[in-house]
């Protein structure tokens, strides 16, 4: 595998501060357009949702990078120009737009994941049916039996409603898998007649997509690595058991403790560590090396992903799940 | 193939995504003029920076010291529920760009480095508007920005930092202002229990009585100590100069204001200090030029700045 988007003979690449060639050019040079390419490799390689299905090749490398300029150059070289003031600051602004855009890639790949689930349970559950061809909305979704018109409007009444509805069950998984899963098909029946209910009308797979999206946010968070030290290099598995591991190793038959380890194999190395210090704003900041804001953001963030992970069962039991994360990731955060 | 090694459909890309010239030192040069004569108004679009932190401000109020004012992103996209969003066609950016109006705060008037661009009344209205909670006005090209539904978004995270960034800006270490009716305190109150003579005597390279002096404030601080003894306790440099000597209040807001920002800057580039070190030297070699020269009225601070740096150009260099 390539370490970065190498260019051929990337040696002649001038030796020209990115700064310098930027303002003097006013678009990317060979210079700026070189670090761009290590910089999007480097930061691909943390997001597996984003892997080839034959790996990275040089092919696959050059198309994310054409991508990511067709996509975002303009803006990127109107921000450098306005805010950058070094080579250091143009290489920090640079990662942190492209970081976004290939989060912004990851999401889209979830959200095709997401249409299918509900065409799924859409097409073989008889409690919903397609629009006939002559029927306003033809094409539409709606309940079935009913025969009502086309839905539009804000969807925050049915997000509210898909909120609304008790006992989701997050179904279980395996670290292999890449993206979390949605709810399970009962709960993704009883969710979509709860939205089609509150409409009182036809909608488009696309509308209930984004409706879904806005109830079970966590389905679109993409599993992100964390940048090696040595960043641009094979990012290597942890020689530490992760705490998965830790808990299948156990073999504990516990429901709560089997839970809790599918939800911690979900989470990136770096929420697993924010977990122990949760509950201590002031520790996660420290812990995190960040400023406040973004340090009770990633805060809030977590939980709501927990929450979301966790699912709203009885309450019982998604406290012992609960309790049973932080004790897991606790666990793993002092084998370190 | 070009020349560089860097495939040629990747470089015609980048040709045709060239930058806005009015965002070039041509073009800034064009609108606002020599950098040093740069007035601060309502309407203007800064760059902020300290250390490492740079973020777009939009001027909403100019006060002596500070402005009130609102972060501006261009990339990576984003939006909240507070926020207005202007079309490209509207600014020099040319290209969409985030008005952050819930984030709205007083950034002080030290951190801001270059003018970039300025914007209609009626973008500027919106932005005032929503900054204040109220409604936007109309206004073409403009639209109110889109809710963030949750923490896992990734504009919340956009949001937290820009949050942060500002904290950071906010927190750029000033100069030690006179406050009328209210005489500076000691250097040893403002220590207290942190006082360690021994530590303190080591730093200054000076004997215990002329610490003491010191930390009475019965003999002046020379300002070139200040730095060592910052290092020694922990307190930031402005702090210990106002205990000790603060300055006019015309003084400071002459030197924190932009146009002597690149001096500064350039200074401590060349002596190898931080940038707030190279303004308090500046400031107490100005200050210090006066005192010895005689004459009544207002002092033109700006006139005894470039007197003490040798007639030195602002617009040489830096920024």
């Amino acid at each position: 595998m390539l370490l970065d988007i190498r260019f051929a003979h990337q040696g002649e690449v001038p030796a020209i501060s990115v700064f310098d060639e930027l303002h003097e050019l006013g678009c990317f040079g060979p210079a700026c357009l070189t670090l761009t390419g290590k910089l999007v490799w480097q930061e691909a390689l943390r997001f597996p949702v984003l892997n080839p299905p034959a790996g990275w090749q040089k092919a696959d490398e050059e198309d994310l990078l054409y991508e990511f300029l067709a996509d975002r150059l303009q803006a990127v070289t109107a921000n450098l120009l306005a805010l950058a003031t070094d080579d250091d600051s143009v290489g920090r602004l640079l990662r942190t737009s492209i970081r976004r855009w290939l989060i912004d890639q990851a999401r889209k790949t979830a959200l095709g994941s997401v249409r299918r689930s509900l065409e799924e349970v859409l097409t073989h559950c008889s409690a919903f049916e397609a629009v006939p061809p002559d029927e306003a909305g033809a094409g539409r979704w709606r309940l079935s039996g009913t025969t009502v018109q086309p839905w539009s409007g804000p969807p925050d009444p049915l997000v509210d409603a898909a909120y609304a509805v008790p006992n989701i069950k997050i179904p279980k998984w395996t670290s292999e898998t890449r993206r979390a899963p949605l709810a399970d098909r009962k709960s993704l029946e009883a969710v979509i007649r709860a939205v089609l209910s509150t409409a009182a009308g036809s909608m488009e797979v696309a509308q209930l997509v984004e409706v879904f999206i806005a109830r079970f946010p966590v389905a679109l968070d993409p599993r992100v690595l964390p940048l090696p030290d040595d960043a641009g290099s094979q990012i290597t598995a942890s020689a530490h058991a992760s705490p998965e591991e830790i808990v299948l190793a156990r073999d504990d038959e516990a429901g709560a403790a089997s839970a809790a380890a599918h939800i911690v194999a979900v989470l990136s190395p770096q929420e697993r560590g924010m977990i122990p210090y949760l509950e201590s704003p002031g520790e996660l900041q420290a812990h995190l090396g960040c400023g406040r804001s973004q340090a009770y953001h990633h805060r809030t963030r977590l939980k709501e992903k927990l929450q979301q992970l966790v699912g709203n069962e009885d309450g019982d039991q998604v406290r012992s799940v609960g309790s049973e994360v932080i004790r897991l990731c606790s666990e793993a955060a002092q084998t370190r | 193939m070009s020349d560089s090694g860097v495939p040629q459909r990747f470089l015609d890309l980048a040709r045709q995504m060239r930058g806005p010239h009015a965002l070039s030192e041509a073009g800034l040069k064009e609108r606002f003029g020599d950098p040093a004569q740069a007035e601060i108004k309502s309407g203007q679009v800064w760059r902020a920076r300290w250390d490492e932190v740079s973020v777009l401000v939009l001027i909403l109020e100019v006060e002596a010291r500070e402005v009130n004012a609102v972060p501006v992103t261009i990339d990576p996209p984003g939006e909240d529920e507070t926020s207005v969003v202007v079309d490209g066609a509207r600014t020099a950016f040319g290209v969409e760009a985030t008005v952050w109006a819930g984030l709205v705060s007083c950034v002080p008037m030290r951190v801001l480095e270059r003018v970039v661009d300025a914007w209609d009344e009626d973008i500027v209205g919106c932005a005032a508007a929503r900054a204040q909670g109220r409604p936007a006005p109309a206004a073409a090209g403009v639209r109110q920005g889109q809710m963030i539904r949750s923490a896992l978004e990734p504009d919340a995270e956009t949001r937290a930092g820009l949050a942060d960034d500002l904290e950071h800006l906010q927190h750029a270490p000033g100069l030690p202002v006179q406050e009328s009716g209210r005489p500076p305190g000691t250097l040893a109150s403002l220590l207290g229990d942190r006082l360690d003579l021994r530590t303190l005597c080591s730093a200054l390279e000076m004997p215990q009585p002329e610490v003491m002096k010191l930390l009475r404030g019965k003999a002046p601080l020379p300002a070139d100590r200040i730095g060592a003894i910052a290092s020694a306790t922990g307190l930031s440099a402005e702090q210990i100069a106002r205990t000790v000597r603060p300055l006019p209040a015309d003084l400071v807001q002459a030197i924190e204001h932009p146009r002597w920002r690149s001096v500064w800057v350039r200074r401590a580039r060349q002596l190898e200090i931080s940038e707030a070190q190279a303004r308090l030297w500046g400031s107490y070699g100005a200050f210090a030029l006066a005192a010895r020269e005689t004459g009544g009225g207002a002092a033109d601070w700006d006139a005894r700045l470039r007197q003490f740096l040798g007639g030195e150009d602002p617009t040489k260099g830096g920024a």
